[in-house]
């Protein structure tokens, strides 16, 4: 679609209009005078100028004028404050769409816009973005090669707990690259990354130890079982020791309430162990 | 286990009509000789934590030694719901059951009952007179229930598909699909009344209905297998234990609601529950049971499995929904209901894991049968997680109806270590606490509503006297506080300043009007909130001040913690009187707060103690020396 030229010597209406109208999805222009008006029409290929009928130098009239002699598919619609019937009937002859009293009905306007120049053809994105979301960076290295070609966007939380489960967390250079192969805003990647407790922004140790919380767990003593956890492996709750060996965690419910309370190391679950067993069972852990 | 897995997705035969699953059942049942011994072994997670995996290697390899491998059949089942128990293991045909069977007990059993057949004593069931009890059905904790959902987890290989068919399996959906309309199964569905498992108890086949009758040709079914509610395990173990029943129960509503997509959202946590479903799902397409054309039909399906991330809040609809969609699960208003506007915009129907698994039943036995079971508003029976103080742990399925004092005491043989009851917790984080007035309640989705707590997904934590209840209100309010995903005001903030207002009368700092105050903002949070999380997350507050607002009152007045929780409110003293001079919680205080030397009396120094109780737990029995007390105000002041 063609673009709008708003020639209005009034600042706050100048700008006002145009944002209006780019709000609305066209392409607009403005300029403050009819001389500077006139040579922006030869620069570049308007479908539709709104004047005002008072301008400093040359008047709205003789501006569409001028125009239309050049390119005689343009076409006007005037404004003004100080309607009359005579510059209505000259406007019309010079070939202006519609003419229209200050302050501007905006739906009427809208309406005139359309019949100018046809519905708006919404653009989401400017085409500069349109290229640039287009060139996917090459994938980290950490990316494994079965999720290399990942294509479909509700596939967005499967993908961060592979990769959750393959490096035991998720690095900045991973929810980039994702971001742009399945063409998902950073926020968003970054919203469901921080939304859910599986994932981790900060690299996970070597062995993950979950201590059940749950209710049952709860009342069976679940918060002793934790002492002793962060006791035996010297992690707190939540936390990775320093050479990344243990991840000590607490999980909401495990499912295994029947057993409570307990702690699963590596995938395997224990019911309530005892400090020494706790020792035995982490000292097989490399 | 592996051994079925090939031989089942070898097994490349596709059902072109019912008769070709009749025939292939015939088949099954043929080829497997009624009287050959075979030894189940539970796999469920319970037993998982006991070690099942070397119990059935031990089994494969023992018998192997003793040249039995080819005349005795192993086979790895669901769980058998007594987890309290494992590893259970049945001997077929004779049904034998025996308890925590250890990779050590093996042979034994492989000499005495296979060879000689024989019973190992040891290892069975005994009740409280001493009585040994053979078989399972026998035992206390199995004789009064009902397993009609559950029972075959105890029957079948959960990644055979042929032990399903054989026990009948799949032949709901070959009656549905070639005997009845899609109008006739939801009809025989609303007329059973299936009220949904995981909840809010409703109607399954209303639900059905509105989704069918929504506009729109796609429309999705989804099983809703993200069961967040701590304490509750029964959805999982069906999915790990009986996958197929819940596929069958899905497959049928999808005709009903005229659905050809279908989802299961399972959590994270379970692991287990995803890889035997997946297995199920690969070897229900081979069989032509889900893909094009169903048994002939013309009816067309297919099922994708969505893990969950680890959310509590996605088990709510419509943020299940955004999940499915790759996006963050959070609750949206529901003006619309996710039965005409769900997964991008279409009519989904979610049901949760138990409810598909009935409803092959329905289709199976009839309406009217299942309408003989449960009560006059609560149809058919429910699984609950029978866990906490009580005796006999586990899943346990019972007709609704049953009375909490039957399944406590009956099924779950009463409180641990012979303390008093005090009460049960049912319905999860957006549930209540049940006292012991109301023991007698018989137990359905509108009883438990009008006692103040509800139905929930089946998580009964039973409680004895060393429970505070405070501590209980302070513990589902914290773990809401941290799942409430924060899109909405009142269960934002209001969860937080309840929280605030609990850790404080917890920690001593109570105040009076601190119960009106909580009660005041439980009405706020209650009313105001989105979604369900935050409607329902006053009544663990709601309910224990209703039934325990002495306890609140001792808290707040008197500093004092009458069960002993509260830590701030409790110290230890050795009783010099008992004490033997024995070293042992002097060298296992982790703070090192005792005092003393070999046989002289040890003292605590209550400023160092961080009252973390092991010094209670090492005092060897016979000396009893160490006292947890709760002397609050009055007692302190006189000190």
């Amino acid at each position: 679609m063609k673009p709008i030229l708003v020639i209005e010597d009034e600042a706050i209406m100048r700008e006002s209009l145009g944002d209006w109208l780019t709000e609305s999805g066209y392409q607009v222009a403005t300029v403050e005078n009819g001389e500077e008006a006139l040579k922006t029409i030869i620069e570049r290929d308007f479908g539709l100028l709104i004047l005002d009928l008072r301008l400093p130098g040359k008047d709205g009239l003789s501006v569409l004028k001028e125009a239309r002699a050049n390119r005689p598919e343009l076409r006007g619609i005037i404004i003004t404050a100080y309607p009359s019937l005579e510059t209505a009937v000259e406007a019309m002859k010079e070939g202006a769409v519609d003419y229209l009293a200050k302050p501007v009905d905006l739906n009427q306007l809208e309406k005139l816009i359309e019949e100018a120049l046809g519905p708006v053809q919404v653009e989401i994105r400017p085409p500069e973005v349109e290229k640039a979301k287009k060139k996917v960076p090459e994938a980290p290295e950490e990316i494994p090669a079965h999720l290399r070609e990942v294509s479909d966007r509700s596939s967005l939380i499967q993908v961060l707990l592979e990769l959750q489960r393959e490096n035991r967390w998720l690095s900045k250079e991973a929810l980039e690259w994702l971001s742009c192969k399945l063409d998902v805003p950073l926020t968003q990647v970054y919203n469901i990354a921080t939304f859910y407790k599986a994932f981790s922004l900060i690299p996970q140790g070597r062995h993950s130890v979950a201590v059940c919380t749950g209710t049952a767990c709860h009342v069976r003593g679940a918060q002793r079982l934790l002492d002793k956890t962060t006791e035996v492996l010297k992690v707190n709750p939540g936390a990775t020791s320093r050479d990344l060996r243990f991840s000590l965690n607490t999980v909401n419910c495990l499912g295994c309430c029947a057993l409570g309370p307990v702690i699963e190391i590596d995938g395997k679950y224990y019911s309530n162990p005892s400090p020494d067993e706790l020792k035995k069972i982490v000292s097989q852990c490399e | 286990m592996s051994l079925n897995l090939t031989t089942d997705s070898e097994n490349k035969m596709k059902f072109h009509s019912a008769l070709d699953l009749e025939n292939l059942r015939e088949e099954i049942r043929a080829r497997r000789a009624p009287d050959k011994p075979c030894v189940t072994i539970c796999s469920g997670t319970g037993c998982h934590a006991y070690g099942c995996d070397r119990v059935y290697q031990a089994f494969v390899e023992e018998l192997q030694k003793c040249g039995l491998a080819d005349k005795v059949d192993i086979r790895s089942t669901g769980c058998h719901g007594y987890c309290e128990r494992g590893t259970i293991v049945v001997i077929f045909p004779e049904k034998i059951c025996y308890l925590r069977v250890k990779p050590e007990d093996v042979s034994e059993i492989i000499t005495t009952t296979l060879m000689e057949k024989k019973l190992v004593d040891r290892l069975l069931y005994e009740d409280s007179d001493g009585q040994k009890i053979v078989h399972e059905d026998e035992i206390p904790f199995y004789k009064h229930q009902s397993r009609i959902v559950f029972g075959n987890n105890i029957l079948l290989d959960p990644k055979s598909i042929d032990d399903y068919i054989a026990l009948g399996g799949y032949s709901a959906l070959a009656k549905a699909l070639s005997e009845m309309t899609p109008e006739q199964v939801l009809d025989e569905v609303k007329k059973a009344n299936l009220r949904g498992r995981g909840g809010g108890g409703f109607p399954a086949g209303v639900k059905w209905e509105t989704t069918r009758n929504a506009p729109g040709d796609v429309k999705y079914v989804i099983v809703n297998a993200d069961e967040g509610d701590p304490g509750a395990y029964m959805d999982r173990s069906l999915l790990e234990g009986n996958p197929h029943s819940v596929l069958e129960g899905l497959i049928i509503g999808a005709y009903a609601i005229g659905s050809h997509q279908g989802f299961v959202y399972v959590r994270q946590e379970y692991p287990l529950a995803v890889e035997n479903l997946s297995v199920a799902l690969e070897q229900a397409l081979n069989y032509g049971l889900l893909g094009k054309n169903i048994l002939g039909s013309g009816f067309d399906f297919d099922v994708v499995v969505h893990r969950g991330a680890g959310a509590f809040v996605s088990g709510e609809s419509s943020a299940l929904m955004a999940a499915i969609e790759g996006k963050v699960g959070e609750p949206r208003p529901k003006y619309i209901r996710t039965a005409v506007s769900g997964i991008w915009g279409k009519p989904s129907n979610l049901n949760n894991v138990e409810t598909w698994a009935n409803v092959p039943l329905i289709i199976n036995k009839g309406a009217s049968w299942f309408g003989t079971i449960g009560t006059e508003g609560s149809k058919g029976t429910k699984i609950f997680s029978l866990v906490g103080k009580v005796n006999n742990t586990g899943l346990v399925e019972v007709p609704m109806g049953m009375t909490l004092r039957e399944i406590i005491y009956d099924i779950g043989g009463g409180i641990r270590g012979g303390k008093k009851f005090k009460a049960v917790q049912t319905g999860g984080p957006s549930g209540g606490v049940i006292p012991e007035s109301q023991l007698d309640l018989p137990v359905d989705f509108d009883e438990l509503n009008k006692a103040g707590s509800m139905m929930g997904s089946g998580g009964m934590i039973v409680m004895d006297e060393d429970t505070c209840m405070v501590d209980v209100a302070r513990y589902f309010l914290s773990f809401l506080a941290g799942e409430s995903c924060g899109k909405c005001l009142p269960c934002r903030e209001g969860i937080c300043e309840m929280l605030g207002i609990l850790n404080k009368i917890c920690e001593g700092r109570g105040s009076t009007g601190d119960i009106e105050l909580l009660e005041e903002l439980a009405e706020v949070v209650r009313d105001a909130s989105l979604c369900a999380l935050g409607t329902t997350a006053p009544n663990p507050v709601l309910s224990t001040i209703r039934y325990f607002r002495d306890e609140y009152r001792a808290h707040i007045e008197e500093k004092r913690c009458p069960a002993g929780v509260c830590k701030a409110l409790i110290s230890y003293h050795i009783d010099p009187e008992k004490c033997q001079g024995c070293l042992i919680c002097l060298r296992n205080c982790p703070v090192g707060a005792i005092t003393g030397d070999k046989r002289q009396v040890h003292v605590i120094d209550q400023e160092k103690c961080n009252k973390c109780g092991t010094c209670l737990e090492v005092c060897p029995a016979r000396f009893g020396a160490v006292s947890k007390v709760s002397m609050g105000i009055v007692a302190q002041s006189a000190a």
